[in-house]
């Protein structure tokens, strides 16, 4: 997937960005990233940055090595459905923020309603829900509350 | 016959016994806590192989202890066992491995088949001896890593067959997220409130809550506990003898590998070396 300097720069949360343009100010790497980021010209599509490109992977793997961006953000930031940061808005009819019930065979370990902190896009492309502290759900397991 | 006698344990440790030996050092990423795996660890004993579908384990495999096999009434015995770790605070166990298998993926959400019953392996490489208490009670059940899974932290929950031939869901396990080859998450405390008071017998399938991103490989193995250790200080060689270690008889055909409850997240070598007697 393709996406214009904007859109990239879109999945960075605010506190990332601030973090990363304090970091530049004292180290040369991520000062270099910037700069190799800011000299990109867009292609005919408009786009500019590839989020399959070895060096996007890697620059943004590098920045969460190294504590600009959380564990777990580079893999988030490259998924391909991500709307805005924290994840996608609503799929498969249940919305980031509902209410939702856990279906068997693991509702007995996760018998109270629980909410949808985010909607996350998994390495291998799979849509994945992430309910409080209960961890990761498949749709195919969750049943939206009304 | 069996050692009932110190005289006769004296005379197997001096005269009649196999050499326990292994030399290993650790590979992938060790989590505090989370007991890891030595079978797949080169080394002395070598490495043992990825399985597939369900195995019982024997003797014969590579990446077990080996020693003599007896003709009864001879039996064979841990005597003494000592080790060294290269850091401090670790417990390192030897296990018999029962029976594993493998192949189980990292971003299947529908159940996935594991199909194992111990109760219709007894005839097989000695079971019947090797699993201790028939009402399955000295077995311990794990999930084994064998090859990284993804950085999604998803849940799994475990189908099982009790002693009494009842199945059900064990609790769900949280398993955070990049679940690291060699790791080996417990099935024993999972048994639900509602299932207190049975043992497993056998693991039917298991389930992941999401797909963790990456398929990996790991799979569901069961052992029984024979003899462990701590090692207190680094690189110094700790002793336990008979009594400290109560003397565990080692059927024939067991498949003995180490494990460690690890202290720290950080990988160590063990070596260790001991008696198996005879007698």
């Amino acid at each position: 997937m393709r996406l214009t300097k904007q859109q990239f720069i879109d999945r960075f949360k605010p506190e990332e960005m601030v973090a990363l343009l304090a970091a530049a100010k004292m180290s040369v790497a991520v000062e270099a990233w910037l700069f190799r980021f800011n000299s990109l010209t867009p292609d005919a599509d408009g786009t500019t940055v590839d989020l399959t490109d070895p060096r996007t992977v890697a620059g943004l793997q590098a920045l969460e090595m190294g504590g600009l961006i959380s564990p777990g953000r580079a893999i988030e930031m490259l998924s391909a459905n991500v709307s805005s940061p924290g994840g996608l808005d609503e799929h498969e009819g249940i919305a980031r923020g509902a209410s939702v019930r856990v279906l068997a065979p693991f509702d007995t370990s996760f018998p109270e309603p629980l909410i949808v902190e985010s909607i996350q896009q998994s390495e291998d492309g799979s849509i994945i829900f992430i309910l409080q502290e209960a961890g990761a759900f498949s749709a195919v397991y969750l049943e939206p509350l009304q | 016959m069996t050692i009932t006698t110190r005289d006769q344990l004296i005379n197997a440790m001096a005269n009649n016994s196999s050499r326990i030996l292994i030399d290993k050092s650790a590979s992938g990423t060790t989590a505090s806590g989370v007991f890891r795996s030595y079978w797949r660890e080169t080394g002395q004993p070598g490495q043992g192989a990825i399985p597939a579908a369900a195995q019982v384990c024997s003797n014969a495999l590579v990446g077990s202890l080996q020693f003599t096999q007896q003709t009864a009434p001879s039996t064979s015995y841990i005597a003494l066992f000592e080790y060294a770790t290269g850091i401090p605070g670790q417990s390192i166990e030897i296990h018999d491995r029962i029976v594993h298998m493998g192949g189980l993926s990292g971003i299947v959400t529908t159940a996935q088949t594991v199909g194992i019953n111990l109760e219709s392996l007894l005839g097989t490489s000695n079971l019947s001896a090797r699993i201790g208490d028939t009402n399955y009670s000295d077995i311990s059940w794990w999930l084994e890593w064998y090859t990284n899974t993804g950085g999604t932290a998803a849940n799994v929950t475990v189908n099982v067959t009790y002693n009494n031939g009842s199945t059900g869901n064990l609790t769900a396990i949280s398993l955070g997220s990049s679940i690291a080859a060699a790791r080996m998450y417990g099935l024993n405390n999972m048994i639900p409130a509602a299932d207190s008071g049975k043992y497993i017998r056998g693991v039917n399938s298991v389930t992941l809550s999401a797909s963790t991103g990456t398929a990996g490989n790991f799979g569901v193995t069961a052992t029984r506990y024979r003899v462990g250790g701590f090692s207190p200080a680094a690189n110094s060689r700790y002793t336990q003898d008979w009594a400290q270690i109560g003397l565990p008889e080692i059927a024939n055909e067991s498949c003995l590998f180490v494990m460690m409850l690890p202290a720290a997240a950080s990988n160590t070598t063990i070596r260790a070396t001991g008696k198996i007697v005879h007698g």
